[in-house]
């Protein structure tokens, strides 16, 4: 699911390349993806906050969000 | 009949005592509150000053005890008794004439840096330092204290050479001289050099307090441990060759806390009884494996001991029991590495400790450097990020900063989810987790603190871990289990309509109140700590 969320991160860094607001959201958010179990280090609210940044259905985010606090799903590039 | 005592004490006659101590005008030096009476009566009275100047030769702190052994007595630093003359004449509160200002002036000379000088012209300082005996000459230990700032940083900044005393030993030296003499309590000393005295006592000219500590670990446990071939391969494994000592000390560390768990029915048993029993011998550590990860403190001290111990690191143990006794109470290590001295401890809290914090990758909070100089502090905390984010395999994190700008550019903190939801995921994440035992509730409380404000913990939803007396392994006395309260009223508040969930053997469910307080008034569950859990709306 990591590597999901760090693949629309990068489409959306390009996307947003000459939008200086929207841009540093998503380097931040590039930043935070990369520390391992990162979502149970953050509030909720934080959590969804970035799902929602990363154009993530609102429908999604709650399952979504789920499958990231599970501190055993880890992707195998974060072991 | 006055007493005169050689050491440090000198008694004064109870009135005399009396008129002196009831004097309201007084000189404050630091923490002496010094009588102006009690200065002049010093000078004066013949038989006392003669005790005085005997006191100053010797020591550095002056007692003054009344006839009437039920009175108080009074402690003052030489140097204050010294400051508090000079200020009272200042003031015009005493008079300094013939045999008063020939008396001050004596004792002037004899704590004058001039007399340090003469009295240890041919003194030499004789001392065992890293195994090696040193001889020193005080004459040079008072030249170096008189180098100018820029001769001092060019001695500390050249390397040490060969055939030369290294500059961690001689500083080693003078700073023992300057504790052993009690300079800076005994000698009105040059503000320089009080300066650089002051600054070599904290090891912030150059960090020498590992010299001279953890010379051996002979008589240790590392000759009893045995570990398993299994176990040392797994925590070895990958373990850098171009590491440093300290480097690989720290990465064996946390290797172990990845991979060894805290046990479950140890922590349950609050280290009493028969569940406990297994522990106190140190053949145990041989059944731990990476298959059979569960350990205590002190088993996890004996395998990191015997670790450091082949990496030729010597360790001390420290027990938090009266007797020092391997499996009876707390345990943690310290070592040296260079000039780093390390604390190791990663269950000092169970829950939220290393053994936990490495398994998701949160800070570790169990090793900590133990050097004054802050140099060192921050040089060590470094060398640790930089070993684990190697374990960890991730580029240079600055995640708190990061999600910090992220949180107050987003006001992420003010996207209100409702409890509710918030409590069905708690609860989903519980039930498909993996962890077990201890981890699983480590996780538990990680999850209570992600998904629920502090307020909320407050008022809203309690977590408990009690004991089950009758667990479901059969080779297990005793284990945990985690009980959650929870009420969108409030917990204390609408205590009768609380709702509770068990997780007991493997599964979480829902349980009524009269069950759980029927489980623990028949023993089938108990508190660990019955003075300090408290379920709400149960106990």
């Amino acid at each position: 699911m990591i590597n999901k969320l760090k693949t629309i991160n990068e489409t959306l860094l390009n996307e947003y390349k000459d939008d200086p607001e929207p841009r540093r959201r998503q380097e931040l958010i590039k930043t935070l993806l990369d520390e391992p179990n990162a979502f149970l280090k953050m509030s909720i609210e934080t959590a969804y906050k970035i799902l929602e940044d990363l154009e993530i259905s609102p429908l999604d985010i709650p399952k979504v969000y789920s499958e990231l606090i599970d501190a055993q799903n880890v992707d195998d590039s974060q072991n | 009949m006055r007493t005169y005592n050689e050491y440090q004490t000198l008694s004064i006659l109870e009135e005399d005592f009396e008129r002196i101590f009831n004097d309201t005008n007084k000189i404050i030096i630091g923490k002496d509150i010094i009588p102006v009476s009690l200065v002049e009566y010093l000078l004066k009275d013949d038989l006392s000053f003669k005790n005085l100047y005997e006191i100053f030769k010797k020591r550095s702190k002056v007692t003054i005890i009344s006839t009437d052994e039920e009175s108080e007595t009074y402690d003052f630093n030489k140097i204050a008794i010294i400051e508090a003359i000079e200020i009272a004449q200042n003031k015009g509160f005493l008079k300094l004439t013939g045999t008063m200002a020939n008396r001050y002036k004596l004792l002037l000379e004899l704590i004058s840096y001039n007399n340090l000088k003469r009295s240890t012209k041919n003194k030499i300082l004789r001392l065992h330092v890293e195994k090696k005996e040193y001889f020193m000459p005080v004459a040079k230990i008072l030249e170096f204290l008189e180098l100018s700032d820029e001769e001092m940083q060019e001695y500390l900044s050249a390397p040490n050479q060969k055939d030369v005393i290294p500059k961690e030993i001689f500083l080693y030296l003078v700073r023992k001289y300057i504790v052993i003499h009690d300079l800076d309590q005994n000698f009105i000393l040059p503000p320089e050099v009080e300066t650089k005295i002051d600054k070599i006592l904290n090891y912030e000219l150059l960090d020498f307090e590992a010299v001279n500590t953890y010379l051996s670990d002979e008589n240790s446990l590392a000759d009893k441990t045995v570990i398993s071939e299994e176990l040392e391969e797994a925590i070895l494994k990958e373990i850098p060759e171009a590491y440093s000592p300290l480097e690989k000390a720290i990465y064996i560390y946390i290797k172990m806390c990845k991979i060894l768990s805290y046990n479950d029915e140890f922590f349950a048993a609050k280290q009493r009884g028969l569940a406990a029993e297994k522990h106190r011998y140190i053949d145990y550590i041989e059944v731990i494996t990476p298959n059979y990860p569960e350990v205590v403190c002190f088993e996890f001290n004996a395998i990191y001991a015997k670790m450091l111990h082949k990496l030729g690191i010597n360790f001390e143990r420290q027990c938090f029991n009266w007797k020092n006794k391997y499996g009876d109470g707390h345990e943690n290590l310290s070592f040296r590495v260079g000039k780093f001295i390390i604390e190791a401890d990663s269950s000092k809290r169970i829950l939220t400790g290393d053994l936990f914090n490495a398994k998701i990758g949160s800070d570790i909070k169990g090793l900590k450097c133990l050097n004054q100089n802050f140099d060192t502090y921050l040089e060590f905390e470094e060398i640790l990020r930089k070993v684990y984010r190697d374990i960890k395999k991730e580029n240079k994190s600055e995640f708190s900063k990061v999600l910090k700008e992220y949180e107050e550019i987003t006001k992420a903190r003010k996207f209100n989810l409702p409890f509710a939801e918030r409590f069905e995921l708690y609860l989903e994440k519980i039930r498909a987790t993996a962890f077990t035992g201890i981890n699983l509730m480590s996780y538990i409380v990680r999850l209570t603190n992600t998904l629920f404000t502090p307020d909320e913990k407050e008022r809203l939803i309690d977590f408990e871990i009690i004991r089950d007396n009758k667990p479901k392994e059969p080779d297990k006395i005793v284990g945990t289990c985690g009980i959650i309260t929870m009420n969108e009223k409030g917990i204390f508040k609408d205590e009768e309509h609380n709702k509770y969930y068990i997780y007991i053997d493997g599964q979480l469910k829902r349980i009524p109140k009269r069950t759980l307080k029927r489980l623990i008034t028949t023993n089938n569950l108990n508190f660990i700590d019955e003075e300090e859990q408290y379920i709400p709306g149960i106990r």
